[in-house]
């Protein structure tokens, strides 16, 4: 085992433990109700906290690990095609906006889901919500971690299971306890934590080899393909177009994202995160994956291309500065399984059990509920992490268009089109849902664009067309979306139709 | 029918909505402000016929880089002045619980 690489691993890890305990006794001593707390930081969050904690959760192993290997393999084309990334936390923020904010108050919402149903009034659309939300976040989770372990093996050799449990374990607890402060928190240490690591990594890539002017030369002699737009990876015009859809606006369509939309304490915090948004996400892009084709003149033939910027890490530094930028990556992984575990355990606390098992549960109940779901849901995913699938970067796209296509549609047109009911909203949701499920499987990216692009066309088309042809909404329902000074009751049970 | 159209809307929606739409045409700029160098400067082109910028290629430098550092700046612009404050409470009446 490389001592001198992992101990500054170690050291990190058990920082951001330290801080997820701190966020539980902050959060222990505050008056506001314990489901407002846990779940959305009792909509407390400042400007530096929400614009980390949205990017952060947004950036995976995915842009740290996974793009500087596909950059390896077909080149500049897919460092473009993440800057599609770059608009992500614009987007989040500006498309869900003061609106959304608004009305989770008006609702008491405190999920994504807990929009849509009281939007839509649907137990279908708790069930649909729930189905995306446990099928796609749970391999997004289970991608992440195994990605996680795979890092800390490959360059420390701590046997992966080992690391797993480690990393699973440290993830698990903080967000049990703290909740979503522990989660900003977090995320906001994580954020700059990838910011350095990226900053340090291109200082000590330029100084050693020269910069990239003195690489391109051999970059277009021995791999001339890599420097080609559309490229090996063949990335057209239309593709990349639809990449701006996948990792740019249709971003509020994942649960984890969307929910910080409500978690923001003032629009002065908004507008100062939509400003700070694009320049981190553009570190964050630009930093690790740039590296990518040039890692490619470095180390040819490397056997797994994930690999390759872990290894010019090892190869270019000395070993505790490689441990302090390779927890870079671990930070992008924790940061975003953190967030979807919570969101997970909501989907099962909050929409499942608090609105159709036992609606009047009680605070202190429905706290020991939430701490023990978020804890079995992060131990049965570390459970799935222990025999690794293959193609991680594939089972996380997949997953991100996956939520898009189930919710972007609803969330868009349930926030801003009156005439958007229930029974378009169902449409909507399965309707993108399987199309996206079945378009992956048996056509996969129709008209050279990603399947995602296609699948959300037809939910949004399902919830035109369908809206049109059932009832308006009720005149209730409009009045207490978009009506002057109404404020629900709190949490009743509702009527259901019939669905 | 009854008078249901006869409500209030809140008024802070105008103002939502407005900013929406902005947001919508800033998505639209961004797309073509990344792609159309990118395309323009790379598309279909051989390797010896692209130029390099601090070594990287001008396409992505261009597109990729200038684009989106360009989409960075008019999205700060866009929020300076198209963005108002609101209060965000539920009811929008004077004092914040």
């Amino acid at each position: 085992m490389q001592m001198d690489v992992l101990m500054p691993i170690i050291i990190y890890l058990g920082l951001t433990f330290i801080v997820g305990l701190l966020a539980y006794r902050y959060t222990k001593n505050r008056k506001q109700g314990f489901k407002e707390e846990y779940f959305v930081g009792g909509r407390q969050l400042g400007p530096l906290l929400l614009t980390f904690t949205i990017l952060a959760s947004a950036a995976s192993a995915g842009t740290f690990i996974g793009s500087p290997g596909v950059a390896y393999d077909i080149g500049f084309a897919w460092v473009l095609v993440l800057m599609s990334q770059v608009g992500m936390g614009v987007y989040i923020l500006g498309v869900l906006g003061k609106k959304f904010a608004i009305v989770a108050r008006k609702i008491d919402a405190v999920t994504l889901t807990d929009f849509l149903r009281a939007r839509f009034e649907s137990k279908w659309i708790v069930i649909g919500s729930a189905i995306g939300i446990l099928i796609f976040l749970g391999s997004y989770m289970v991608a992440q971690f195994v990605g996680g372990a795979l890092i800390l093996e490959a360059t420390t050799g701590f046997p992966y299971q080992a690391g797993l449990l480690l990393f699973g374990l440290i993830v698990v607890i903080y967000t049990t306890i703290g909740g979503f402060m522990a989660v900003a928190l977090t995320d906001a240490i994580q954020g700059i934590m990838m910011i350095v690591g990226g900053i340090v990594l291109w200082i000590i890539f330029i100084i050693s080899t020269g910069g990239f002017p003195a690489l391109a030369g051999d970059l277009v002699s021995n791999y001339p393909e890599l420097v080609e737009l559309p490229g090996p990876g063949g990335i057209s015009s239309a593709l990349l177009m639809s990449y701006f859809l996948l990792f740019g606006i249709a971003a509020i369509g994942l649960p984890h994202a969307s929910v910080r939309g409500m978690a923001f304490n003032n629009t002065k915090t908004m507008h100062r995160s939509m400003m700070f948004g694009g320049i981190v996400m553009f570190l964050f892009s630009v930093g690790f994956a740039t590296l990518g084709p040039f890692v490619r003149l470095l180390y040819p033939d490397m056997e797994n291309a994930d690999m390759a910027l872990p290894t010019l890490i090892l190869n270019i530094m000395p070993g505790w500065v490689a441990g302090l930028v390779l927890a870079a990556p671990l930070a992008a992984v924790m940061s975003t399984v953190s967030s979807m575990l919570l969101v997970t355990s909501s989907t099962v606390v909050k929409d499942i059990y608090l609105n159709y098992i036992r609606p009047n549960a009680a605070e202190r109940s429905v706290a020991r509920l939430s701490y023990f779901s978020t804890l079995a849901i992060g131990i049965v995913i570390v459970l799935f992490s222990l025999t690794p699938p293959e193609y991680l970067q594939f089972v996380v796209i997949y997953a991100i268009g996956g939520l898009e296509a189930t919710f972007f549609s609803c969330i868009v047109f349930g926030l801003y089109w009156r005439r958007a009911n229930k029974w378009g909203a169902i449409a909507s949701m399965y309707g993108g849902l399987i199309s996206y499920i079945v378009l992956e499987v048996l056509f996969k990216n129709p008209f050279g664009m990603h399947s995602v692009v296609t699948a959300t066309v037809f939910s949004v088309l399902c919830m035109i067309v369908v809206s049109y042809l059932t009832p308006k909404p009720s005149t209730h329902l409009i009045r207490l979306f978009w009506g002057k000074g109404v404020h629900a009751e709190p949490v009743t049970p509702q009527k259901e139709g019939s669905p | 029918m009854n008078n249901e159209e006869e409500f209030e809307e809140d008024p802070r929606f105008k103002q939502c909505n407005r900013e929406f739409y902005i947001v919508l045409v800033l998505f639209v700029v961004n797309i073509l402000l990344v792609s159309v160098p990118a395309m323009v400067l790379g598309q279909n082109k051989s390797a010896d016929e692209i130029s390099f910028v601090f070594g990287l290629p001008a396409w992505f430098f261009w597109g990729g880089i200038v684009g989106s550092l360009v989409f960075i700046v008019l999205s700060i612009l866009t929020v300076r002045f198209f963005f108002k404050d609101m209060s965000l409470e539920a009811e929008d009446e004077g004092v914040a619980a």
